[in-house]
């Protein structure tokens, strides 16, 4: 990968869930490695954004479009989910309600922005293990019903935030070389074919450490 | 007695907001509107009683939110230290939403501004005829009778009798006259619609209809700046950065997210003064929406060189979302004035249309574009000004103070809105 490449190897990612699952807070552990207890409410959407070192010593940029739960799909404005290349979606699992609420999320999205988009589900507040509504089993099994990777996280206790982010950023280029491999001669519009739908990450790495880090 | 006490700072603000929001009021309007917020709470909270059976799913839901928002206010928000004021923020809120705030509802980012509202009016409590004497309203020994636990009932009521006798800063009205303050500043009762009058609540209109009155402020904000900044215009539309991305927390939040506090209190003390809309010794008058939507044309000016520096998406939208430190908010006030004052946030939709397609941009900018006088300061018209209003007879004689922009196709409407 040439530099010139690399710096336009960008992807579009949206945060979606219900208010107050820590979407925020994710984020700025993620590309701040800050927290705080007492986190503002998102009004409307806040863009952050982070260049990754992947694995393979490439590099992508990760555009974050960190969105408002409490605003309703519809309301919030196609401008944040149009030409994303994924969709992370977040829960809490001492709610189960917002873990309903994912559910109505990704059947939207699957409407207006199509199969194309990448999804991966995070289970956040797993620091909060006692007060858990939400089994993992249950987060896991309906991540790979709609073929999306699935995470646990803690953003207080800055458990498994980076490896998600870092797991979309590889995906993403993962599929990108791809499609743009296979796409070769036949044309331009290579999408459809050349893209899995499923973020297909190296989840062997994450099993170890996936149920039990808390 | 109360009255002779000279007032301080925070009862001047709180007098002056009131001043402006809620007019002239006799003890007795007073009296009404205290007794009809306690109506109108009562009705907003009643609902809860219902639950179980048809709960109303938007009182519900509207319930949840602000209670979630509400418990979420920025630290150094002074209303979070005191459990009787978020107490009463969630209850000015949800009867906001369950009552005027009508099919809307509660909408995030509304409790950021009945906060700055509710902050104010609590610190000009007096205390003069309390019983209690000297504890703050908020700390007072009858707490536990206003929060059952849930922080959402209100089970006591004050009777007639003492809402009649009550003055205008009296500490046990803080939440009755801080609601009053928030409903006239969303401005979603007023009976005679001025779509000239700024009513933040139109900012919490859907932005994604193009229709909506929140779409019409961003296309009002664009042609104002690219009137005034043709080069900054052109680069944001060139980079993507589409108004809604920046504007719709800046809007409706009243810019509370963009300054320091003590800034953004200046600020608001000018944008209800403008709604007095007479401003300066000629009485020139000025919209107070056009006032408001002048700020955020000023913001992006003051940013400018930033963004015409920055090349990328990213770069540009961390900035919009960073406004920099060591604003002169005064001078943005009243470059703003100057903005609404001369008509450039005036924008004819469909005349718009003419000029987006076949046109040329209105106005070509000039050297000094940047430079908007002061109004009370009475700057003397720029030389090409003065000359440019020479060589046009249309023009109407009172704008001899004032030497901002505008583009020439706004004239016509700006000399019949002087003229109203």
């Amino acid at each position: 990968m040439t530099g010139a490449q690399s710096a336009s190897n960008a992807f579009k990612v949206v945060l979606l869930g219900e208010g107050r699952v820590g979407k925020t807070s994710l984020l700025l552990r993620y590309v701040e490695n800050t927290f705080s207890e007492t986190q503002t409410p998102t009004v409307q959407a806040t863009y952050l954004s982070k260049r990754v070192a992947l694995e393979n010593d490439g590099a992508a940029t990760l555009n974050v479009w960190d969105t408002a739960g409490q605003e309703r799909f519809h309301a919030l404005g196609p401008i944040y989910y149009r030409d994303a290349d994924a969709a992370v979606l977040v829960y809490d699992i001492t709610d189960s309600d917002s873990f309903d609420r994912v559910k109505s999320w990704v059947k939207e999205l699957r409407q207006i922005a199509g199969s194309e988009i990448s999804l991966a589900v995070c289970a956040n507040k797993s620091d909060l293990e006692r007060a858990r509504k939400v089994s993992q089993s249950d987060g896991e099994t309906y991540a790979k019903s709609i073929g999306a990777a699935f995470f646990s996280t803690s953003a207080k206790a800055d458990k498994g935030v980076a490896q998600a982010f870092m797991s979309v950023a590889t995906a993403l280029d993962a599929k990108r070389g791809k499609s743009a491999a296979g796409g070769g001669g036949a044309g331009t519009k290579t999408s459809g074919v050349g893209r899995s739908r499923s973020l297909k990450i190296a989840e062997e790495e994450m099993k170890p450490r996936g149920g039990d880090c808390c | 007695m109360a009255n002779r006490r000279p007032m301080n700072a925070a009862q001047r603000r709180y007098d002056a907001w009131r001043a402006a929001l809620l007019g002239e009021e006799t003890q007795e309007e007073m009296f009404f509107r205290r007794v009809a917020y306690e109506r109108a709470r009562t009705r907003a909270l009643g609902a809860k009683w219902a639950r179980g059976d048809d709960v109303d799913a938007a009182n519900e839901d509207a319930r949840r939110s602000v209670a979630m928002d509400v418990e979420r206010l920025p630290n150094e928000d002074p209303v979070r230290a005191s459990q009787m004021c978020v107490t009463a923020l969630k209850r000015i809120l949800l009867t906001h939403a369950c009552g005027s705030g009508g099919k809307r509802g509660y909408r995030q980012g509304m409790h950021e501004v009945a906060s700055m509202v509710l902050e104010t009016r609590a610190s000009a409590a007096e205390y003069s005829k309390a019983a209690t004497g000297t504890v703050r309203w908020d700390r007072r020994d009858d707490e536990e009778k206003y929060d059952d636990g849930d922080g959402l009932f209100a089970t006591t009521s004050y009777d007639e009798r003492e809402i009649a006798s009550a003055g205008s800063r009296d500490y046990r009205f803080v939440e009755h006259d801080a609601h009053a303050l928030f409903e006239a500043f969303m401005g979603d009762a007023r009976s005679e619609r001025d779509d000239e009058r700024l009513a933040l609540g139109t900012y919490y209109e859907d932005a994604t209809t193009p229709t909506s009155p929140i779409c019409a402020a961003f296309r009002r904000i664009e042609n104002a700046l690219r009137s005034l900044d043709e080069n900054l215009a052109k680069k944001l539309v060139k980079m993507e950065v589409e108004p809604q991305l920046y504007l719709l927390r800046w809007l409706r939040l009243g810019f509370g997210r963009e300054f320091h506090r003590r800034d953004v209190l200046t600020l608001w003390d000018a944008i209800f003064e403008s709604l007095s809309a007479t401003i300066g010794e000629n009485g020139e008058t000025m919209s107070s929406r056009d006032f408001y939507e002048g700020i955020a044309v000023s913001v992006l000016m003051t940013m400018r060189n930033d963004i015409l520096s920055l090349d990328d998406f990213g770069a540009v939208m961390s900035r919009l979302q960073n406004v920099p430190p060591g604003i002169q908010m005064q001078h943005m006030v009243a470059r703003a004035k100057a903005m609404a004052v001369t008509g450039l946030l005036k924008y004819d939709e469909t005349d718009g249309m003419k000029i987006f397609t076949s046109r040329k941009p209105p106005h070509r900018s000039s050297p000094n574009r940047l430079v908007v006088p002061h109004i009370r300061g009475k700057a003397p018209p720029s030389v090409q000004t003065i000359a440019r209003w020479d060589s046009d007879a249309s023009v109407d004689g009172s704008i001899d103070s004032l030497s901002t922009h505008h583009p020439r196709d706004r004239r016509a409407t700006q000399s019949s809105a002087w003229n109203r």
